[in-house]
């Protein structure tokens, strides 16, 4: 399927999703019973919580603006569950996997450069000569990155290394706990790196245009987010209220906060 | 020249078959078995794997309480059949959901089997507790059974419009087995449904006596001196000091099952870690039913109305050093006394027990149960009772511990001979 076909396909996706106001099927039903009317029942022994319990003290995080976060993660579950969802779901039942994985390596490819850069701004210039050389591989060898040759070389390994990982590298602590509207989790520092790495991003994709003599080509880069947007949906595993606890943002502020702390450490 | 060519046929076949031949299932200790399951290599492989529907229903006119607005539906999953077949329900284990892994797994085996499957979260689910349940409280078997009952009717009047139903039947695991094993005996006297064939794969015999098992794994019984708080940021470290040194950018099942495996647990890890996910499964129920009934027992009156914006973390810790036991004893029999006070507490766990309906299991030629020996939830005497009460209705396998070989293909093939005889 052709870039420009794509072009017009994924926004009549998006559109068709979201006039459908996807979502699961709902069949609304009465039950005079089960209304949940209070009861008045209290039980005898409480477990309230504790002003400054030491317990569980390694789930803390800081997270001065927790309330607006709260806020901010339920919008984006909304978001998710109407139209992000469906979209790649969508994505995934019409076009066909051969497809989809190309779309995947071309965008991981593309993403070679900034992990490159951020790596030599890190002065680890093994990591960056792997994302270099894997770049070099797939963008000749590999069709453009279509294919991902270059994992096959188990010396090879595609590297994880953004601006935010930077950022800590050289000693910028992750700032208050922050959740980024439809993004999701993160952190002041972590924000800021993602705004680098857009512009690191930006000016790959002008020397690409440049070099390929496109002139116009703002099509192409709204053709290109929304294709990186559901092409990291449709490969992502996570689903918001899927790890039915209440207690969820606790735990996915727990997990991101600790994976970053350790991601910034390899 | 024929010879050679047998020979060669029988040459270039001979990988196949090596291939093809089944591997046994690889852990003959139940705990491991348990946490680890049955690895991706060596599970059933579905022929045109099926991607269910989800779906929900919404009880209109409902007090759902705003920090729980987002589970306001009561949702649950379904694969039909593009022609007439019978429908299968299947019930969740303690704290699942209907499209969790061993569910979606499950709802293939069934499909494939021939049925239209519908895929019902555990009554002990938060989003069932808050979107469906009668009474806001969970974990009393005779109030979720009812609950599920209920359920399954609006699903069937709905369903029934878009496809045809040839028929009724039931499966579930673990909790959602014995759920299957109430439901049966109801359905035998209300003709509701009329069941014509009930699976309880891995089912407890008695809830109390089971759960008291995996609350003990976190006591000192396991633990000894050290405390689960300690234990669990033990298991941290350890696991974030293994990512360090991984080579991986995914972390998926196979890095998780990677971990586990490399890092080298002991039978008391592999029960704490079994004792903390049951942990903060019953949190998780126990929060969700306080709120609902505003029953004070985590939350203190002056933090109402807890809001989407409203810091959860304090009552997750205190959720968290929470038994059953405790629960049983603090909340849900107080709760049955106030509703009945005739409620007695050996008569609640009766209720909540196979032998309380020993003499029809006995009997019943369509309820089977499908297992393993070496289950944790299960102590000796239960296995005997399996083995006693169902005699050649109770499929045993020696080794899986809890739900650990439910992919394994000998129990998926077991599951499809039993639906389909």
């Amino acid at each position: 399927m052709s870039l420009r076909v794509f072009s017009l396909f994924l926004p009549a996706v998006l559109v068709l999703t979201i006039m459908s106001g996807c979502g699961p099927k709902v069949v609304d039903v009465t039950d005079p019973q089960a209304g949940l009317e209070p009861t008045g029942f209290q039980t005898p022994v409480h477990h309230w919580p504790e002003e400054n319990s030491n317990s569980w003290i390694f789930l803390e995080v800081d997270d001065p603006w927790e309330p607006m976060n709260r806020n901010l993660y339920e919008i984006n579950a909304t978001l998710d569950k109407y139209v992000m969802l469906p979209a790649a779901t969508l994505y995934k039942v019409f076009i066909p996997s051969v497809v989809r994985s190309g779309v995947k390596n071309f965008i991981a490819n593309l993403n070679e450069m900034p992990v490159a850069f951020n790596s030599v701004l890190q002065g680890r210039m093994e990591k960056a000569a792997i994302s270099f050389s894997r770049f070099l591989i797939n963008s000749t060898f590999g069709l453009l990155g279509v294919r991902d040759l270059a994992s096959r070389n188990k010396k090879l390994p595609r590297q994880s290394e953004d601006f935010g990982q930077t950022l800590g590298y050289w000693g910028i602590g992750s700032g208050p706990y922050f959740v980024m509207p439809i993004l999701g989790p993160s952190n002041v520092r972590d924000a800021a790196g993602f705004g680098g790495d857009i512009l690191i991003l930006y000016a790959e994709m002008t020397m690409v245009y440049q070099a390929t003599g496109i002139e116009n080509n703002r099509p192409l880069d709204m053709t290109d987010l929304i294709l990186r947007g559901i092409n990291l949906r449709a490969n992502t595993a996570f689903s918001y209220h899927s790890t039915g606890s209440p207690f969820e943002y606790e735990m996915v502020r727990f997990i991101y906060t600790k994976k970053r702390e350790l991601d910034i450490q390899r | 020249m024929r010879t050679l060519c047998a020979l060669t046929l029988f040459l270039l076949l001979l990988p196949s078959f090596a291939s093809a031949e089944e591997q046994p299932y690889p852990f003959d200790d139940p705990y491991r078995a348990t946490v680890l399951g049955t690895p991706a290599k060596l599970r059933y492989q579905f022929a045109a794997p099926v991607l269910p529907d989800v779906r929900a229903i919404r009880i209109e006119g409902r007090n759902v309480p705003e920090v729980f607005e987002y589970s306001r539906d009561m949702n649950f999953s379904t694969a039909l059949q593009d022609h007439a077949a019978p429908l299968i329900f299947i019930i969740a284990g303690t704290g699942a959901e209907h499209n969790s892994g061993k569910m979606l797994f499950l709802t293939e085996v069934f499909y494939e089997a021939g049925y239209h499957v519908v895929a019902l979260s555990s009554p002990t689910h938060m989003n069932f507790v808050v979107s469906a349940s009668t009474h806001g409280v969970a974990g009393y078997v005779p109030f979720d059974v009812d609950d599920l009952n209920r359920v399954m009717g609006w699903i069937r009047e709905e369903l029934a419009k878009e496809c045809e139903i040839t028929g009724y039947s039931l499966a579930g695991y673990s909790l959602g087995a014995l759920h299957a094993a109430f439901l049966a005996k109801r359905d035998e006297e209300t003709r509701e449904f009329g069941f014509r064939k009930v699976v309880m794969i891995n089912p407890p015999v008695s809830l109390y006596r089971s759960v008291k098992r995996l609350d003990s794994w976190l006591t000192e019984e396991n633990l000894g001196r050290t405390s689960v708080h300690n234990e669990i940021a033990g298991f941290i470290d350890r696991f974030s000091d293994y990512y360090l040194h991984a080579e991986v950018t995914d972390l998926d099942d196979d890095f998780l099952y990677d971990m586990i495996t490399d890092i080298n647990l002991d039978r008391r890890d592999f029960k704490t870690l079994i004792g903390a996910a049951f942990r903060v499964s019953s949190a998780s129920m126990i929060f969700s039913s306080d709120v609902c009934l505003r029953a004070g027992y985590l939350v203190p009156p002056g933090h109402y109305p807890l809001r989407t914006a409203s810091p959860l973390l304090g009552y997750a810790r205190q959720a968290f050093d929470i038994s059953f036991e405790d629960y049983l004893n603090e909340f849900l029999l107080p709760y049955l006394r106030y509703n009945d006070p005739t409620a007695t507490r050996s008569g609640v766990l009766e209720r909540s027990s196979l032998e309380f309906i020993r003499d029809w299991l006995a009997e019943t030629p369509k309820v089977v149960v499908a297992g393993t020996r070496d289950d944790v939830i299960l102590d000796a005497a239960d296995v005997r009772f399996l083995e006693t009460v169902f005699g050649e209705r109770a499929h045993l396998f020696e080794h899986g511990g809890h739900c650990g070989n439910m992919m394994h293909p000998a129990f998926v093939r077991t599951l499809k001979e039993l639906v389909q005889q």
